[in-house]
């Protein structure tokens, strides 16, 4: 038999086992008996999603392509290591980074991309708190700092904050017409963490330069008015039959009875320090020229700074009368009035005392430890500083 | 493209417990499995039985984790295991009678069991699968093994080397020293 022979052969045999198909009844009698093998012996266990991962990998990817592609991809990946491990790095030392530091525009940049690619008006609303906090945070080492550059980066911080707690604001109006349980929860917290800025800023203040007091307080009335925005999406929120169950009155009064306070004990204590400078202005020149009023405890104040702080507290006296006729509605519009004004008197207070500073040496003690004197002791103030002035 | 959809049914039933997908690969498969195993076989009861238990053994390899990285070569290799395992049994039962030194190839055409139910065309055909096992029984393992799968079976170079267990290199090597043999076998 030739070669040919064979392969003619061979040819004729495949082509007669072509023709072979097995019985139907076999092929269906065999198929339900092993279903039901498969069906009995399958796992139920879950298969875990890394392990599906790994699953999905060497079963859809073909094992020569995986082979063809497996070195460029390797030879890639370390070229990307190389040349982004360095800004990878990078933005994690700028994690750490103060305003006015070298790579602090890459920590903001970082944060801006880290909020275009967050999807959901509240996850971007949590973002940006955290992002607030950060910028509190910053604000506060940069006080402990004793930098010459200070008072500038901590305008610098200031301002950013500002602008961060204006985003804020605006997020807090975006989420107003569909308060869900979530969305309540992150308004509740923005509302509590607008709280929270207000006294650390305040704290901050006290020490702080002449030259930063005024963009901390314009700071403090930016995280008053998104504590107000956060109040009006509760009060919307308890107002609408769809998601009043979301939010309780009681959390509703919680919110505007804290503001209300702050608002108040920060008048207080622009109020305090305004009767200190009243007290001790009859050996300041620049108070000698202001006229008295005889029993009013603010004699001798610049007309302007009086008119403010009464303004402010009649404001604030009206938001207190509007809450105890349960106006709720109203009351936002007017605290956030009285947050301004009161921040107004704040500035102004600051002033005043700053040029008492300068015209006094010792008085930055007595201010301190004037604080909490009574109204009546200003006359005891005022020989104080008599007494410690210098001849 | 199919390698991809076995794979996939594969996936399924690894991951999804998709009993649905193993039906859909013993659907694909039955058929040339048979057909595989048919002419090397005595009877059709046998080559059903060698089929089913093919598929059996397809399943205990899923459940076991077995990496199968192409299903059709993977059933041809256990369907030819077992094709192995049927004729060294055989083999055995005869031994206990008769000794004989005639290896599992050439028991095919011995008819051990009878050719009941099979068509003229099929025992012709068998007939002719002897004849040219005989022939090539004369070479050596690896080529018979190669030269079947490939011109009776019609398997590819890489099925055929993950039933051999080699590289597709190496089977093609095979195939073409072992058609070159073909020559010097000739009268």
């Amino acid at each position: 038999m030739t070669k040919r022979d064979l392969l003619r052969k061979l040819h004729s045999v495949r082509t007669t086992e072509r023709s072979i198909v097995p019985d139907a009844e076999f092929v269906l009698r065999t198929r339900e008996k092993l279903l039901m093998q498969v069906r009995n012996t399958l796992p139920t266990r879950p298969v875990a999603m890394p392990k599906r991962a790994k699953l999905a990998m060497s079963h859809l990817i073909p094992q020569r392509l995986m082979n063809l592609v497996r070195a460029p991809a390797l030879a890639m990946l370390s070229v990307m290591v190389t040349v982004f491990g360095g800004s990878i790095l990078s933005v994690s030392a700028s994690d750490r980074s103060l305003p006015g530091d070298f790579l602090y525009p890459i920590k903001i940049a970082t944060e801006q991309t880290r909020l275009a690619f967050t999807s959901g008006k509240i996850d971007k609303l949590i973002l940006k708190s955290e992002f607030v906090d950060r910028r509190v945070d910053e604000i506060k080492s940069l006080a402990t700092n004793t930098d010459p550059e200070q008072p500038a980066r901590m305008r610098q911080a200031a301002e950013v904050l500002k602008r961060d707690l204006n985003t804020v604001k605006n997020q807090l109006s975006d989420v107003k017409s569909e308060v869900t349980p979530e969305t309540a929860d992150a308004v509740k917290l923005v509302d509590k963490q607008s709280e929270q800025i207000v006294e650390d800023l305040k704290l901050v203040r006290n020490d702080a330069a002449e030259e930063v007091k005024v963009s901390l307080a314009e700071a403090e009335v930016a995280a008053v008015h998104a504590g107000v925005t956060a109040f009006e999406v509760l009060l919307e929120a308890s107002n609408d039959p769809d998601s009043q169950w979301v939010v309780s009155e009681s959390d509703i009064r919680e919110s505007i009875n804290k503001k209300v306070d702050s608002i108040s004990a920060t008048l207080s204590d622009s109020a305090d320090k305004l009767r200190l400078v009243n007290a001790s202005s009859t050996i300041l020149p620049i108070n000698t020229q202001a006229t008295g009023t005889g029993d009013n405890l603010l004699l001798g104040m610049t007309s302007t700074t009086v008119g403010q702080l009464n303004a402010a507290s009649s404001t604030l006296q009206q938001a207190r009368v509007l809450l105890s006729e349960n106006k709720l509605g109203e009351v936002s519009g007017k605290l956030l009035e009285a947050a301004k004004a009161v921040a107004e008197v704040e500035v102004a207070t600051n002033n005043l005392v700053a040029s008492s500073t300068h015209a006094v040496a010792p008085s930055t003690e007595i201010i301190n430890t004037s604080s909490t004197t009574p109204l009546t002791g200003a006359a005891t103030s005022t020989s104080s500083t008599s007494t410690t002035s210098p001849p | 493209m199919s390698q991809l959809i076995d794979q996939y049914q594969l996936y399924r039933v690894r991951t999804r417990r998709d009993a649905d997908a193993f039906a859909s690969l013993y659907d694909r498969y039955i058929t040339s499995i048979y057909r595989f195993v048919y002419l090397k076989l005595p009877s059709r009861e046998v080559s059903e039985d060698v089929t089913s238990e093919t598929f059996l053994r397809f399943w205990n390899a899923i459940l076991q984790n077995t990496e199968i990285r192409n299903v059709r070569a993977f059933l041809y290799q256990i369907a030819r295991n077992l094709v192995v395992d049927f004729y060294r049994k055989e083999e055995a039962q005869k031994h206990t009678v008769v000794t004989t030194d005639q290896d599992y190839t050439s028991t095919v055409h011995e008819g051990l069991v009878s050719d009941r139910g099979r068509d003229q065309r099929v025992i012709e055909a068998r007939a002719d699968l002897h004849i040219v096992l005989e022939r090539i029984e004369r070479l050596k393992e690896d080529y018979r093994d190669v030269l079947t799968l490939r011109l009776i079976d019609e398997l590819g170079f890489a099925d055929i080397a993950l039933v051999l267990d080699k590289t597709p290199g190496h089977v093609r090597v095979i195939y073409h020293r072992a058609i070159k043999a073909l020559d010097k076998l000739s009268p």
